[in-house]
């Protein structure tokens, strides 16, 4: 077993272990002390074919989804809560970002990733990479992925469903399923907006 | 000419009311049918995703099983009904070979859960405009569904 899958398995056992459903009591505020220990700053190219650095959002929370375009339910699904969870937010969600990390490289150019971004009802940055610098991302993120190999260009990819938070200053704070309530998603990133640099 | 009567005009909207196909969030197939397929929509699709999805809800109207076997429809190279797993917190989707209706009684294939996949679809659905589908039971029926195109981050046919 090569060092990567290892490290691959070990992240999404943690994952596991800490989002039994969620990190945080839906109410509470965001706790300093229970921030998961991974994540971290990187380098993408986001929908203009531009180079993207998390640390551009210094001073801004954002929430992150691993997906991929063709993805033909459970993103779209993703990405609404996390627009619901927004406009529950209200005007301070202006101050949040949006990023999807695309897990499908080959097919999720920035042209693809533009078309994408911009169906839904929130400002959205897609990002997208060589396989290995998504690789290297998602690990960071304690974040798995697995190409379901058909034969064809349309195939499916398997994929680690959590909604990460990120605070104003880089950190990962939070992760929720997929299907966590908009309600809750908004109590978090308003603890995360209550937050001063 | 014929001389319409009360009753039969009544008749004649009651028979084209059941016949004819139904649109928006009404119903989606007629009622007439063993199995009342409701609130049929679909994801809209492009020239570049050419992968969407379908939700309805399927209502048993009678007092045996039925299952859906198959899903066609034209200019969607493939239409199946698939399930996702949570594979410690990785999810992934697997085909489902029938989805069986039990005797008065419903199953909803909605967002997050059990659904339609559509792939290859060659004419992009756009946002508005319907999708017909056929659906087959295995009472050897087979209904078409008319399903609505939604915008991408939908719910809900509305």
């Amino acid at each position: 077993m090569s060092a990567r899958r290892l490290i691959a398995i070990l992240g999404v056992f943690v994952l596991c272990a800490c989002n039994s459903d969620k990190v945080q009591p839906a109410s509470s505020a965001v706790n300093e002390a229970a921030r998961p220990p991974f994540g971290g700053d990187f380098t993408l190219t986001n929908q203009d074919n531009q180079p993207f650095r998390l640390d551009q959002l210094r001073g801004r929370p954002a929430v992150l989804f691993f997906g991929y375009t063709s993805c033909p339910d459970m993103c779209p699904m993703t990405m609404s809560r996390i627009a619901a969870a927004l406009k529950l937010v209200g005007d301070e969600a202006h101050d949040v970002t949006t990023l999807f990390v695309s897990v499908d490289p080959q097919r999720d150019t920035p042209a693809a990733l533009k078309e994408y971004v911009g169906s839904f009802s929130i400002p959205v940055i897609g990002l997208t990479g060589t396989p290995e610098e998504v690789a290297r991302v998602a690990s960071e993120y304690h974040a798995s992925y697995q190409i379901v190999a058909t034969g064809t260009t349309n195939y499916l990819v398997n994929h680690t469903s959590a909604i990460f938070l990120i605070d104003r200053e880089g950190h990962l704070r939070q992760f929720f399923r997929f299907d966590e309530k908009p309600e809750t998603l908004a109590s978090a990133l308003r603890a995360l907006l209550s937050e001063k640099t | 000419m014929v001389k319409m009567t009360r009753r039969t005009a009544c008749a004649l909207i009651v028979f084209l009311a059941s016949s004819a196909p139904a649109f928006g969030a009404q119903a989606s197939s007629r009622t007439s049918d063993a199995v009342a397929v409701r609130d049929a929509w679909v994801r809209v699709s492009t020239a570049r995703r050419t992968s969407s999805s379908g939700y309805c809800r399927l209502e048993n109207t009678t007092d045996k099983p039925v299952a859906l076997v198959k899903i066609t429809a034209a200019q969607v190279g493939t239409a199946e009904v698939h399930t996702m797993t949570d594979h410690d917190g990785q999810m992934s989707m697997h085909p489902v070979r029938t989805v069986t209706i039990p005797p008065h009684g419903a199953i909803d294939l909605a967002p997050g859960g059990t659904h339609i996949m559509l792939t290859d679809i060659t004419r992009p659905l756009a946002i508005g405009s319907t999708l017909d589908m056929q659906f087959t039971f295995d009472n050897g029926r087979t209904q078409t569904v008319r399903a609505i195109v939604r915008p991408l981050d939908a719910m809900s046919i509305r």
